[in-house]
């Protein structure tokens, strides 16, 4: 004979209440789990004991996941918890992939709006950058437009004293199969507090292909300004390239004009200082400008001074020559131009001079106290050369190639041994 | 001090003379014509020239100076000048001059070039 456990038996044996099923089989109930462990436990009902989240919650001091199904589950919070780390690194990939399809054509619009905003602080090397590549294709009918405009503006705020260069780069590719409109708009805005390299490159490639008139143009202006005496450049490159199909009208022109010329004056607020008002001290600066006349010699002319005047032809290989005393004051040195003068309807003033056209220099000179001999000397010498090439040094010892001219002129006996004479010499300083 | 620059506007080449000596002018380039009909009424024609106006200088120079200024207007004969004046006013024209004569005047050995030398210079423009 079997023994049989009944409920009251258990209770009694154990001093706890115990379950009996009418088989005469233990059965675990809640409440004798609770008593033995001193924890809840759950109870599916069949008599096995079940672990749920509270218990686990219980014997580890830690939440546990909990399915449902008695299995304990770790979630990723947990794990956190347990090891300790923050999170290192956030990235966000965004991919957009736009596709209009249609065989008819009708108006297509595609576009996409990225927005990106990235923030950098307190870091000794502050780098915030945004790297946008769109590509729009759109083929085969006309009346389409493609068009990207991108808006990128970061700003470094320098608050260390540490380099930070803030920079843009926007790379822009559009290429339509038949090209109706190709546009591209950028704009860079950079802000530094503290400026240590500002610096835009700009890269704008444009392709066209086949149309009746192809337009391509880029407008760039650059402008930078200092405040302290620094070297301003700008460097712009462009490249276009135009590959056409069918040839049509195209118009190309550039209209910039652009001269520089630089002048200087030496101590110009006490020029009697340097004595600039006396001397020979033309100030010569620079021009670009291609149609500007050739500037005055900077060399100071050398004069030295003589007593006399020699006269001599030829004029390479002197075979006949005479001399005469240096002249009297009162002798001139003429620049005659060759020129044109008029005056418009309105009244303004118009010279015109071409550089070919001839600058003459005329010496006109008048002797005294000439001997007779002397005088007849010049009237052979005058006589002998009429219209010919003549050499003269003048009492500046500057040497002259030129022609005597008013022949006529009189030698004048004033009194004995008194004879006076003068001429006049056209020529040019060699 | 008179300034001469040119060629204007791209200013490349300035020259520097003393002031004139006195007797310079300053003169209208404008005219009028004057026409009586048989009625006795007057009718006058008047050709303006924008302001335009001659002036005219006499200088007593250093013989180097003197070539200094007949090699400016050999090379600016054409172009543009400006000219700022003993009074610090500014013009734009250009010099009339033509033939430019240099005549010595008499010996100065303290000068550059040791004589003095009598030019007149003419100038027509406008005031800035």
């Amino acid at each position: 004979m079997a023994l049989r456990v009944t409920q009251s038996h258990v209770s009694v044996l154990g001093d706890e209440p115990a379950g009996f099923d009418g088989t005469g089989k233990l059965r675990v109930t809640q409440s004798h789990v609770s008593v033995l462990g001193d924890q809840a436990a759950g109870f599916d009902g069949t008599g096995n004991l079940r672990a749920t989240q509270l218990h686990v919650a219980v014997l580890a001091t830690e939440g546990a996941g909990h399915d449902g199904t008695g299995t304990l589950r770790a979630t990723q919070m947990h794990v956190c918890v347990l090891a300790g780390l923050p999170p290192e690194a956030v990235s966000d990939t965004i991919s957009l992939n736009e596709t209009v399809s249609i065989n008819v054509g009708y108006n297509k619009s595609a576009s996409d709006t990225i927005a990106l905003n990235d923030e950098s602080d307190f870091l000794l090397t502050a780098e915030a950058s945004d790297t946008i590549a769109l590509t729009e294709d759109a083929v085969g009918l006309p009346g389409k437009k493609a068009s990207d405009t991108i808006a990128l503006s970061e700003a470094t705020t320098l608050r260390m004293g540490w380099f930070r260069s803030p920079s843009d780069t926007v790379t822009v590719q559009e290429e339509l199969l038949r090209t109706i409109e190709v546009e591209d708009t950028l704009a860079l805005t950079e802000q530094s507090v503290k400026v240590v390299v500002v610096e835009d490159t700009i890269s704008l490639s444009e392709i066209l292909f086949n149309d009746d008139r192809i337009e391509v143009f880029d407008i760039v202006v650059l402008s930078d300004t200092s405040e302290i005496p620094v070297d301003g450049s700008d460097t712009i490159s462009l490249l276009e390239s135009v590959t056409f199909v069918k040839t049509g009208q195209r118009d190309g022109s550039d209209d910039v004009v652009l001269y520089e010329s630089a002048s200087y004056i030496v101590n110009a607020d006490c020029p009697e200082c340097c004595d600039v008002t006396e001397r020979y001290s033309p100030f010569v600066g620079t021009s670009s400008d291609p149609d500007s006349p050739d500037p005055p010699s900077t060399t100071v002319p050398t004069l030295t001074s003589s007593h006399s005047i020699v006269l001599s032809h030829p004029f390479d290989s002197p075979t006949l020559s005479m001399t005469l005393r240096a002249p009297l004051f009162g002798n001139r040195d003429r620049l005659t131009n060759q020129r044109i003068h008029r005056e418009s309807r309105g009244g303004t003033l118009i010279v015109y001079s071409d550089p070919q056209w001839p600058k003459v220099y005329t010496l006109v000179m008048d002797f005294a106290v000439l001997s007779e001999e002397t005088a007849q000397d010049y009237l052979d010498f005058l006589a002998a050369t009429l219209g010919k090439e003549i050499r003269l040094v003048d009492h500046e010892s500057r040497h002259w190639r030129g022609v005597l001219i008013q022949p006529d002129d009189p030698i004048t006996r004033n009194k004995r041994c008194d004879l006076s004479a003068s001429f006049v010499f056209e020529g040019e300083l060699v | 001090v008179i300034r001469l620059s040119a060629p204007y506007p791209t200013l490349e080449t300035v020259t520097l003379l003393p002031n004139p000596e006195f007797g310079d002018s300053e003169a209208l380039r404008d005219t009028v014509q004057i026409r009586r009909a048989m009625d006795g009424t007057t009718y006058s024609y008047v050709r303006r020239t924008g302001g335009r106006r001659q002036l005219q200088y006499d200088f007593n120079l250093g013989r180097m100076k003197a070539l200094e200024l007949i090699a400016f207007v050999r090379s600016y004969q054409a172009s543009k000048i400006q000219l700022t004046d003993h009074l610090d006013q500014v013009w734009v024209g250009n010099l009339t001059v033509n033939p430019m004569e240099l005549e010595t005047a008499l010996r100065s050995p303290t000068s550059p070039g040791r004589e003095r030398v009598s030019v007149r210079l003419e100038f027509e423009g406008v005031k800035q």
